[in-house]
């Protein structure tokens, strides 16, 4: 496995965030990861890349074990960058500066750093100071620095921040075709929806561990989901006991018991009791995320 | 080559940076012009002095006292000090060299007479039975200080070298200005441009320049020579602007002129121009210590002040010897201090001279490879911590 976490524990004091941490991503997969503020999910990136210590845990790259050494850390970071905060880019160097450098660091020089900017449509403003940049075009910059260091690990904590509906779109486009060359990456991101257009497999953080994971390649029930207020929710008809009803808004009706007549008659109701839109699919990010951090209503 | 370069961007695009280097370059580069403005002891001043001694010597001394045989030489001896006083100052004064041109048989050579009256002093030590020798060494230098003005004087002699009559000539200026860097002003340099050169990445561009593939101790030796050669870079334009503006305005002097140098117990006299780049390359190996302890501390502390503040008391350590032992000339704290190595102020120690000194100055350096060796196992966090590594 190119990426193993093997009993991964750490903490702040006597505080412990994350206990016992395994887990394995085979090449060319897109890995999200949900929680909650305060969860974990950063001080995870941080531990896997050694920018805190551990206190217990092996993080393995092709076999390899990554120990805590100065020799093994500087080789880990070839291997793995870390997604830069916009607020911490370099204010008085250009957009274009910045890729050039993360280039110039990781790939000794090699990488078209024009096709870069190209795909991420930043020709317009690449090539002045970032402290004229908005908080879309630094964020732009940023993955645009990831695509040029060009690991074989990415980390991509709140990637999306600051983007706009058609960057959001132009960057799950890339990570997709990004994960296609090989890469493991790895994305934290509060945009639940936005990660099953092309997450691969979705970690749940919760009670310091690895909670849940979505599998979006594992074939899924299929609900009908819409949203509806809670005293909407208490007239409806009797529903499949497998029902769920999540955060007094989010519900899942599961179709496998229901006939063409039942589902479409279930739909209606729903339309009826005010939820908008209506659909039919998988559980998705979002409805998991509600089911383990807000709970189930029955 | 492929960091340095954006190291070197990030270090000259720093506006504090670019100040600073502009205000060390304006304050060496104008510093003969400032010096020149002073108000300095002239060398024919200092003649008049001694002559205005000698004459009270004949006065204080009672006659009785030079009618021995050693009392009538003594005082042929100052007769012959005396009229050799008047002469150099009239030498001094009229400021050719060592001699007056068409008067050479009358006023002979500077240097020559020199020579005489540092040998008759010599011989008033050695005048036990003169009665009044305590009297007469009390106007006199010291010995030691005799023997080295003979030195200072055979230097003259052999390399023709001409007595500089103006103590602000290009080349003692340059002198002077080559000390002034050299003292605690290298340290002050190196403490100011060294206190952020971690410190800035790691409380302002953190994410950005933490997971970078290449050691803290191989960014730190980076960064160390990329302020040392900027440092240096602007030092030496300095001192070279600064010596050839005061070539313009003032044409006596010569690099070959001859300064004092300790050399174990006894000084030597060696020309200005060794004497420049000699100092100028110690303060250099003594300032990348300087500025790489300096760096280093910003990495452990992202504080200027206390940065500065500790890289500046170090100058200070070497004090700490004029009131406890330092145990032997091998201290390598004690050459912490360039100039009192080379002026000889620390004699009385032992044989403290420039080998030891560059023996120290690496001992200095594997002391703070090995130090930040072990600091440079630690993990800074983003909070402004060091951590050890646990696992």
């Amino acid at each position: 496995m190119p990426l193993e976490i093997k009993d991964l524990s750490i903490s702040y004091g006597s505080h412990v965030v994350l206990e016992n941490i395994n887990f394995s991503i085979p090449d060319g997969n897109i890995i999200g990861l949900v929680a909650p503020n305060g969860t974990g999910k950063t001080t995870l990136f941080n531990a896997i890349i050694r920018f805190i210590p551990i206190n217990k845990g092996e993080i393995r790259v092709d076999g390899r074990n990554y120990r805590n050494t100065t020799k093994d850390v500087r080789a880990l970071h070839e291997k793995i960058t870390f997604f830069p905060d916009q607020a911490e880019l370099y204010e008085n160097f250009s957009g274009y500066e910045h890729i050039e450098m993360y280039r110039d660091i990781w790939k000794g020089g090699k990488g078209d750093i024009d096709a870069i900017v190209d795909r991420l449509d930043m020709a317009g403003y690449v090539r002045s100071k970032v402290s004229s940049y908005s908080l879309g075009m630094r964020q732009r910059l940023c993955f645009a620095m990831m695509m040029a260091a060009d690991t074989k690990i990415m980390f991509m904590d709140e990637i999306m921040n600051g983007l706009d509906p058609v960057n959001v779109e132009l960057v799950s486009r890339i990570l997709q075709e990004v994960k296609e060359e090989g890469k493991i990456i790895i994305v934290a991101s509060h945009l639940l929806e936005n990660l099953d257009d092309y997450a691969d497999q979705i970690y749940f953080l919760n009670n310091k561990d690895i909670y849940y994971t979505y599998d979006r390649k594992e074939a899924q029930d299929t609900y009908i989901k819409g949203n509806i207020a809670p005293d909407q929710y208490g007239s409806l008809d009797a529903l499949p006991e497998e029902t769920l009803y999540l955060n007094h808004q989010r519900i899942c009706i599961p179709t496998e018991s229901l006939t063409d007549a039942d589902m479409l008659k279930l739909m209606k109701s729903l339309q009826a009791a005010g939820s908008e839109s209506v659909i039919l699919g998988p559980l998705g990010t979002y409805e998991h995320y509600l089911r383990i951090y807000k709970g189930v209503e029955s | 080559m492929r960091l340095f370069r954006w190291e070197t961007l990030k270090v000259v695009r720093d506006w504090k940076v670019r100040i600073l280097l502009a205000a060390l370059l304006l304050f060496v580069a104008t510093y003969s012009t400032l010096y020149q403005n002073r108000t300095i002891q002239l060398p024919v001043d200092e003649t008049i002095a001694q002559y205005t001694d000698t004459q009270n010597l004949f006065r204080a001394i009672p006659e009785a006292h030079f009618e021995t045989e050693t009392g009538q030489d003594i005082y042929d001896r100052l007769a012959r000090q005396q009229q050799i006083l008047g002469m150099q100052r009239f030498i001094l004064s009229e400021k050719e060299g060592n001699t007056v041109e068409g008067l050479e048989e009358i006023v002979s050579d500077y240097v020559d007479q020199g020579i005489e009256m540092a040998e008759n002093q010599l011989y008033f030590y050695k005048a036990d039975d003169f009665e009044s020798q305590e009297l007469l060494l009390s106007f006199m230098p010291s010995e030691a200080e005799i023997n080295n003005r003979l030195k200072f004087l055979n230097y003259l002699d052999e390399n023709d070298v001409a007595i500089d009559w103006n103590p602000m000539s290009p080349s003692l200026v340059l002198h002077a200005l080559v000390n002034i860097i050299a003292g605690v002003f290298i340290y002050i340099i190196a403490a100011i441009f060294g206190a952020d050169r971690f410190s800035r990445d790691q409380e302002n561009n953190w994410s950005i320049t933490q997971g970078l593939p290449y050691t803290w101790k191989f960014q730190w030796r980076q960064r160390t020579v990329i302020s040392w050669i900027l440092i240096w870079a602007t030092l030496i334009i300095g001192v070279l602007i600064s010596y050839f503006v005061s070539r313009l305005s003032t044409d006596t002097g010569t690099l070959m002129y001859p300064v004092q140098l300790y050399a174990g117990e006894n000084a030597i006299y060696i020309s200005i121009l060794q004497y420049v780049i000699m100092t100028l390359a110690l303060a250099m190996a003594l300032s990348y210590i300087i500025i790489k302890l300096s760096t280093g501390l910003s990495w452990v502390f992202r504080n200027i002040y206390l940065t500065i503040t500790i890289v500046v008391a170090i100058f200070f350590i070497p004090y700490i010897f004029t009131v406890v032992s330092p145990l032997g000339s091998w201290n390598p704290f004690l050459y912490l201090q360039l100039l009192p190595v080379l002026e000889g102020e620390w004699a009385e120690v032992g044989d403290v001279n420039i080998t030891k000194m560059l023996v120290a100055i690496v001992l200095l350096y594997i002391l703070i490879e090995i130090l930040f060796h072990f600091i440079f196992k630690l993990i800074p966090t983003r909070t402004g911590r060091l951590e050890r590594r646990k696992n």
